[in-house]
């Protein structure tokens, strides 16, 4: 059988869906846009893979469709129905062959991609081998489901009619499970079971285990249900086929987590780990994030700079950490919370709202405060502006009423001599600190 | 060497023929295509005659398991055929070149025949072995590692002769095996043919009576579904009659039994 | 007249016109059912386009391909009237949605040189397709660029804009100057390709 398999890999559509899937998962990757890059990220590489599957699966059930035609087109049939060997031993071979291909296709993709962009990694998940293996297991699984429908309808339409269907479908379930803004609007849990994971919500998540599982045990039970289905030749094995796939979803459903939005995922504390940089000031990365220390440190010194002159300034740089849906990271006084921002396949380039971000209200922030007033965003944004000694590129974040009302008190404190500045901006951060005061009317007391 | 028989080789097989059908009706679409055969059939080479229509390609469909009758009985190298039975045992020492004779384009020659070997259920290591004697004696050595859609119309059938013949079979069906070979290669065939039939029963479907008189020692002649005649080629080419039309004797005895037989169902 | 019939009974021009007509039809159905807006997003219409144009690849051959080739009638000229008729089936529907705006419920398909540009230049791809691979496979190559093109027009760009490596992957549903050259250059090489050579003989050996 091993040599059939051999002129099954280079003689059927394995041979061509192999490379198809190949360049698709390249392409995919090279543009499917990135909330954070994939340099030097092996998780965020993972999940890009695992999202290249909306296009893959697709294209795999479309040539195992594809495949299935080959007996009908070329009237092999009658030759074939005069052999003994069993319908099942037969079409093994060839199944094998599409989905050795498939798998080796996704592999040596990733490989190629981690190898070039993951060599200065500072952190290596060991959940990225699992993620990648149930993708590899549902790449398979597709393949074989198109299969067993192309054996059902071997016709010319059936390969394109099933790659439009899917991806529509796939777009459409897709887009379910995205946020519309509420976080707490609940979609049926069985979508978890699609093996493309929707938006990531940082770089220090993986995949939480009890999904991984149901994804393990339903794919692999479709894949058995499809190759049955292949092998079948009577109604009553069909029934009995779909068996497995019965029985996988039995299991596979109720371990799913609740289906809300970023249910699939949880918080690798690992990966969220805190790196430091030896030398004050002290300038601190998650884990993942641990290899961009050299350049952050830059950015992050020069905005510390930045908050010097004011009495008991932050000394600490800190990453902002993703801690769940609900949860925000604790800032202590004297941290400077900062975001880290990357763009595909290209080095952190900090943009100028990464600064206004960071020097907002003076970098402080006290999460215990209830008490808000109207202006404190004007407020915060104006210590923000005084502090680096220009107006921001963008009023975004403030209506047509507050940004005018922010360039007019701008106008009048920016007259200020400089230590007067500093003292007001100080003040600001007391009463942030201290959860005391009106932020608006500390910053222009006494300023007509 | 030496080795110990089992009273099971050496016994003799239940049935002495290698095609055995009874009143066998077989379906060809919603239309009865033959209807009430009987035919015996042993070792040698059987030449299968008749008009379009008769019935010809549906027996060899029948007699290669592809279809079952749906009535009467079949037995083919000693298992029922018909209904029950074990087709597999039967389909392991079956050949067959099928009229319309499909192929896998992308395949080489070799790789073909080894799938069709493999299909068969040969033990794994005589495969390529038989696989090369196959392709040898078709003439087709040097065209062994060509692909299947390079091939003309006559190589391909001598293609679909090669897979049907690589497992040694001792049921051997060819439906139009002849078609697109030129002069040659057709009296090659022919001796292929008498050498395969010393030791194995051959059915061969044509429409070619000059090389039924040449390869084979029987012919069956069919008509409407129903055996007109049975017997060797001089028998037929006795058969002829003055009104016979034809330009060899055996393709007037041909026409003469046809009519002969043809006036009774009408006067019947 | 009796020629153009027989010839579109021949290539199965009918069921497949059927299906050109369908797509552009349900999509334009489903819109204004579902959607509250009167343009149909460029990405459906892309798509929409694809679906339309697609199935002239099951009409480039026939049964009796072998024998049509030694007629001496010209054939350039057919195919390339073919071409054109099937172009302005196509378009003429799509365009015609926007005599739909006065009625009671509507929705177009615009703005009309996507249509124009995805017409033309998928049309040239699926000949161009037909004349390497056969007509058999002349669907994959237009329909697979055109999947790719919608999916990543809809998904969302990090706010800058994309390389033109990009563009080019995603012309039919972009206005930027790589994807229109993508067209123009599909087009005008499947057009020349197309009338010129025609579709590749069956490869199958019981045609």
């Amino acid at each position: 059988m091993t040599r059939i398999w051999w002129i099954e890999s280079r003689r059927s559509t394995a041979a061509r869906l192999g490379p198809a899937l190949l360049a698709m998962n390249v392409l995919m990757l090279l543009t499917l846009p990135a909330a954070a890059g994939r340099t030097g990220r092996w998780m965020a590489l993972t999940m890009h893979q695992r999202m290249s599957l909306g296009m893959l699966l697709p294209l795999a059930v479309a040539g195992g469709a594809w495949q299935l035609r080959r007996d009908r087109r070329h009237r092999v049939e009658e030759l074939l129905s005069s052999t003994p060997r069993p319908r099942w031993q037969r079409l093994a071979p060839t199944a094998v062959a599409m989905a050795t291909w498939a798998g080796v296709a996704y592999l040596v993709v990733f490989g190629a991609f981690a190898a070039w962009g993951l060599r200065t990694a500072s952190y290596y998940p060991t959940d990225t081998v699992v993620i990648i293996a149930v993708g590899v297991v549902s790449l398979v699984a597709a393949t074989w489901v198109g299969m067993a429908i192309g054996r059902a309808l071997p016709y010319l339409v059936t390969a394109p009619i099933l790659a439009v269907v899917l991806i529509t479908g796939l777009g459409v379930m897709s887009v379910l499970v995205t946020p519309d803004g509420d976080e707490h609007t609940t979609f049926p849990r069985f979508l978890f079971l699609s093996p493309t994971p929707s938006n990531v919500p940082g770089d220090a998540v993986t995949i939480a285990g009890r999904v991984d599982t149901a994804q393990a045990v339903w794919w692999v039970c479709l894949a058995a249900t499809a190759f049955a289905l292949l092998s079948v030749v009577t109604r009553r094995g069909a029934a009995l086929a779909v068996a497995p796939l019965l029985l996988g979803s039995a299991v596979a459903i109720p371990m799913l987590p609740a289906g809300r939005d970023g249910g699939e995922y949880r918080l690798d504390r690992t990966a969220m780990e805190q790196v430091c940089t030896e030398d004050t000031p002290r300038v601190c990365l998650q884990r993942v994030h641990a290899y961009l220390l050299p350049e952050m440190s830059d950015w992050a010194r020069h905005a510390l700079g930045l908050l010097a002159p004011l009495p008991d300034p932050p000394t600490t740089a800190v990453e902002w950490r993703y801690l769940g849906p609900d949860t925000n990271d604790v800032q202590p006084p004297d941290t400077m919370l900062f975001h880290l921002e990357l763009a595909p396949y290209e080095r952190p380039t900090q943009s100028e709202g990464a600064l206004w971000e960071a020097l907002d209200g003076a970098a402080a922030s006290n999460g215990t405060c209830t008490v808000f007033h109207q202006h404190d965003t004007v407020a915060r944004r104006l210590a923000a502006a005084l502090l680096i000694g220009t107006l921001p590129p963008t009023d975004d974040g403030l209506d047509e009423q507050e940004a005018s009302l922010f360039h007019e008190t701008y106008r009048r404190l920016s007259v200020l001599p400089h230590a007067e500045r500093i003292r007001r901006v100080a003040a600001l951060r007391h009463a942030v600190l201290t959860c005391q005061g009106d932020l608006y009317q500390v910053l222009t007391e006494g300023v007509s | 060497m030496v080795r110990v028989v089992n009273a099971g080789e050496i016994a003799p097989s239940r049935s002495a023929w290698a095609v055995a059908a009874e009143r066998i009706r077989v379906r060809a679409g919603r239309h009865l295509a033959v209807d009430g055969l009987d035919l015996t059939l042993d070792n040698g080479v059987h030449g299968l005659l008749g008009p379009n229509g008769a019935g010809k390609t549906t027996l060899m469909r029948a007699l290669a398991t592809v279809i079952r009758p749906v009535g009467g009985r079949l037995e083919l190298l000693g298992q029922p055929a018909s209904h029950g039975g074990d087709l597999r045992r039967v389909r392991r020492d079956l050949g067959y070149l099928p009229q319309q004779f499909g192929c896998y384009p992308r395949f080489t020659l070799r790789e073909f025949v080894e799938y069709m070997a493999w299909l068969k259920q040969m033990p794994k290591a005589e495969i390529p072995g038989a696989v090369q004697r196959a392709v040898d004696r078709v003439d087709l050595t040097e065209h062994a590692d060509r692909k299947l859609k390079t091939f003309s119309g006559g190589m391909l059938r001598r293609a679909g002769i090669a897979q049907a013949i690589v497992n040694d079979p001792r049921l051997l069906l060819l439906d139009e095996p002849t078609v697109g070979l030129d002069v040659e290669q057709r009296v090659t065939f022919r001796a292929l043919l008498r050498e395969l039939g010393t030791d194995s029963c051959v059915v061969v479907s044509t429409h070619l009576v000059e090389d039924v008189v040449a390869a084979c020692t029987n012919v069956v002649l069919i008509d409407h579904g129903h055996l007109v005649w049975q017997g060797t080629p001089e028998q037929l080419a006795d058969e002829e009659t003055p009104d016979g039309i034809g330009d060899s004797p055996a393709e007037r005895g041909y026409s003469s039994l046809l009519r002969e037989r043809r006036g009774q169902a009408v006067t019947r | 007249m009796r020629w153009l019939w027989l010839y579109l009974r021949c290539r199965n021009v009918l069921p497949a016109v059927t299906v050109t007509v369908t797509a552009i039809v349900t999509t334009w159905a489903m819109w204004v059912t579902f959607s509250d807006t009167q343009v149909i997003h460029p990405a459906l219409t892309a798509l929409t386009v694809a679906l339309a144009v697609i199935p002239i690849s099951a009409t480039l051959t026939g049964p009796t391909d072998a024998v049509e080739r030694t007629a001496a009638v010209s054939w350039p000229l057919r195919r390339t009237a073919h071409l054109l008729a099937w172009a302005g089936v196509v378009i003429g529907l799509a365009l015609s949605t926007r005599f739909t705006l006065d009625w009671f419920v509507s929705a177009r398909y615009t703005p009309p040189e996507l249509v124009l540009r995805d017409t033309a230049g998928l049309l040239g791809l699926t000949v161009l397709g037909a004349a390497v691979l056969g007509a058999q496979r002349a669907w994959i190559a237009p329909l697979t660029w055109s999947l790719v093109s919608v999916v990543l027009a809809v998904t969302p760009t990090p706010g800058r804009p994309r390389p033109s490596y990009q563009q080019v992957v995603m012309w039919t549903t972009s206005s930027a100057r790589p994807a229109v050259v993508t067209a123009v250059t599909l087009t005008a090489v499947g057009l020349a390709v197309h009338a010129l050579r025609g579709p590749r003989a069956d490869q199958s050996l019981h045609p």
